[in-house]
């Protein structure tokens, strides 16, 4: 029976009663909008935070730290541990800064040696940067001490109020609590020195608020003291005098920051800071100093998680953007899964009214059904027909939900958009990734597919009665 | 007259069914009680004989319709269509294509049009739509209702619908129609013509008609065998001419 009409015969069914016809295609409707603006805004939400963590660092740039266990100084009690720790609480310090605290006290021995391993002489690697972490020591060339102070890799200077230069605070209370005689010494505090985090050319150096503060007073009094007419001091070679040193978004640039707009403003001068790998390259030969803290710029993400691996199977911790990506692919899995969930419970609903429309419908049609089993129609013809009166609602109601998804997705967005330009805190990162609802090219053929699949379960009993009526049994009933 | 051959044949069919007890339909109850339709019914019918039974009502007339159209099969005894069990022909394709039905209520699909209910037996069998509907129109034209094909059902009068049930049925070239009360909703003019129909069908076409009917009048009108059912079994045969029929 290739050429019956099952279409028409479903068909049938379906318009005989117009009412069920429109609430069951609305009531799927419904469901599939749901669950689809749900997977949408899921995919957009983790897409922005993919896109969060991308911009703020490089992909290919892998931290790693020293292995607290292979060299932790025995003299650091455990009190003296969670100290340090209440330190970090007190200053709100994240993760990546009880992590600092830790690798201070661990000396850095493994992370030298694990650069001794011949890891900095991969071809792959195009930088490498030793972060010294409390590991206070002169620079070969200069006259201070520095701090290499892992700030939030997210964020330049010029957004950092003061009290989220968490890193320097913990760095200088540390140092406070460790040994105070660095404070007689009059500790000039560089922050992220070797700051050279990513390429992009307007994030490249951080320099501590208080430091840029310090400068802007040194101008000022030094401008009183000259008069205002006079053009803004060149920054002697002292470093005292200097008041900050950065390095330049291009690291051989050696310039002047000076805007002249009638009024005297500081001057910088920006010494840059060498290489770190040429200042403490000897240092590592002579195993004379202990890094706990490497950042390693490679050229691929392939060669990053190489490297990763082999630093872990060492012993270092490691840490990469790389890591908050793939956590937040994960947690996309898992919102989509749950976003579909929460839509399936409306689609479940949407599906519940079509099973009883379809039982209905069974057992208002169970003499149609009786004739077209005297006619010759099989129990296949019967069952097939029944599914199509189910899935027919479901057609409508998944393209009629995909084409308003389109718009609900466009208007959500662009209202978003609307209430949340204005806002200082997520200007910016609206520009990374405008919409919080997506809508890819395969999500309207998931959801009319997803309510396809839905349909045929429900449909799938109904239909299974039709076919099992007996054809006298059917054309008997009244 | 030709040699008649045997359509037919019966031999102590009978036949029972589980009493629902007015449970929906398409659940089984597991104490449902079983009813005896039919039993030890035993006839013969040849091809191209026009065969009335009657019989007061629910005494297993429409019963034996569905099983000589083979929506049932006997509980009890043999049923042989040309010579061979009725089963071995397979069921679905059997009623699709050797057997044409003709209820008492018509039973058309009310969204399809006259010439689409008739163009439907066709196309059980295989056939294209197109090829169909123009089988479907020639078989409306010989009845009378040419310019009734694009009508839908609830637009034709009672005899209407029934002729097109009657073109529905025949349109595929069955070797029997079974006539369930096929006169029953009607009235006494529209009640001829279908008849009259049923009767031109067997005598031009050779087509074997079995017709379930209350009216005694209409089954010795038009059958060549009135079969009377009493009792849920055959109380009686005769002929058209009065002359009884001895059971096989």
């Amino acid at each position: 029976m290739r050429t019956l009409d099952h279409f028409s015969l479903a068909t049938q069914g379906v318009t005989a009663s117009r009412f069920s016809l429109l609430s069951n295609t609305v009531s799927i409707l419904v469901g599939l909008l749901f669950f689809g603006l749900l997977v949408s805004l899921s995919l957009g939400v983790t897409k922005f935070l993919e896109a969060y963590y991308t911009r703020t660092t490089s992909l290919t740039t892998l931290l790693v730290y020293d292995d607290p266990e292979s060299s932790v100084d025995e003299s650091f009690t455990k009190e003296y541990r969670d100290h340090l720790r209440s330190i970090a609480h007190i200053h709100n310090v994240v993760y990546h800064d009880i992590n600092f605290a830790d690798l201070a006290i661990s000396q850095g021995k493994s992370v030298t040696a694990a650069l001794r391993s011949g890891v900095a002489d991969d071809p792959e690697i195009e930088r490498l940067e030793l972060v010294t972490g409390s590991n206070l020591r002169p620079f070969e060339g200069f006259d201070k001490f520095s701090i290499v102070i892992p700030l939030n890799r997210a964020q330049t200077l010029s957004d950092l109020p003061p009290d989220k230069l968490i890193g320097l605070e913990l760095a200088i209370s540390f140092l406070r609590t460790m040994d105070t005689e660095w404070e007689d010494q009059e500790i000039t505090l560089y922050g992220t020195i070797t700051g050279v985090v990513n390429e992009t050319p307007d994030s490249c150096v951080y320099v501590p608020y208080e430091i840029l503060a310090a400068a802007e007073r040194w101008q000022r009094d030094l401008a009183a003291e000259k008069g205002l007419d006079e053009s803004p001091a060149e920054p002697s070679d002292s470093l005292e005098e200097e008041a900050v040193e950065e390095s330049t978004c291009t690291p051989d640039d050696e310039a002047e920051h000076a805007v002249d707009d009638g009024v005297a403003h500081p001057t910088f001068r920006f010494a840059r800071v060498q290489d770190a790998w040429e200042v403490i390259a000897d240092d590592v030969e002579s195993d004379s100093l202990t890094y706990p803290h490497l950042r390693i710029h490679v050229d691929s993400v392939q060669s990053l998680i190489r490297l990763r691996k082999h630093f872990r199977e060492r012993g270092n911790p490691t840490e990469s953007v790389l890591d908050d990506v793939t956590a937040v692919r994960e947690l996309r899995q898992y919102a989509i899964f749950v976003g579909a969930c929460i839509g399936g419970i409306t689609l479940v609903a949407a599906l519940c009214s079509i099973f009883n429309t379809l039982l209905a419908s069974v057992e208002r049609r169970t003499r149609e059904i009786g004739i077209l089993r005297a006619l010759g129609a099989s129990r296949i013809n019967v069952l097939v027909i029944f599914l199509l009166e189910g899935l027919i609602n479901t057609v409508i109601g998944g393209i009629f939900a995909a084409i308003l998804m389109y718009f609900a997705t466009n208007i959500a967005n662009q209202w978003l958009l609307g209430r949340l330009k204005d806002s200082p805190d997520f200007s910016k990162l609206l520009e990374l990734q405008p919409h919080l609802f997506l809508y890819p090219v395969w999500l309207p053929v998931l959801i009319v597919s997803v309510g396809l699949l839905a349909a045929l379960l429900a449909s799938f009993f109904p239909a299974l009665r039709a076919c099992s009526i007996a054809p006298s049994a059917a054309l008997r009933h009244e | 007259m030709s040699a008649r051959t045997q359509l037919y044949s019966l031999s102590g069919v009978g036949h029972t069914y589980n009493d629902s007890g007015g449970t929906p339909i398409g659940f089984q109850r597991a104490n449902s009680k079983r009813v005896v339709a039919l039993k030890d019914v035993s006839f013969e019918i040849d091809r191209g004989e026009f065969v009335s039974i009657v019989g007061r009502s629910g005494e297993g007339k429409s019963t034996l319709l569905h099983l000589l159209g083979g929506l049932e099969t006997p509980s009890s005894g043999q049923l042989c269509f040309e010579g061979k069990p009725l089963s071995r022909y397979g069921l679905v394709r059997f009623r699709r294509e050797r057997v044409g039905f003709v209820f008492q209520m018509f039973h058309l699909f009310p969204n399809k049009t006259a010439l689409d209910n008739v163009a439907l037996g066709l196309t059980m069998t295989g056939k294209g739509l197109g090829q169909a509907r123009k089988t479907a129109t020639e078989w409306l034209t010989r009845l009378g209702l040419k310019d009734r094909a694009r009508f839908r059902p609830t637009d034709l009068s009672g005899g209407e619908r029934q002729r097109v049930a009657i073109a529905r049925a025949v349109v595929k070239s069955p070797d029997v129609i079974l006539a369930d009360e096929p006169t029953g909703n009607l009235d006494k003019a529209s009640r001829t013509v279908v008849l009259d129909h049923l009767a031109q069908l067997n005598r031009e076409l050779g087509i074997t008609v079995v017709m379930v009917t209350h009216n005694l009048e209409d089954a010795e009108t038009y059958g060549d065998r009135i079969i009377q059912i009493d009792g849920r079994t055959i109380a009686r045969q005769w002929s058209a001419q009065g002359t009884p029929v001895p059971s096989p």
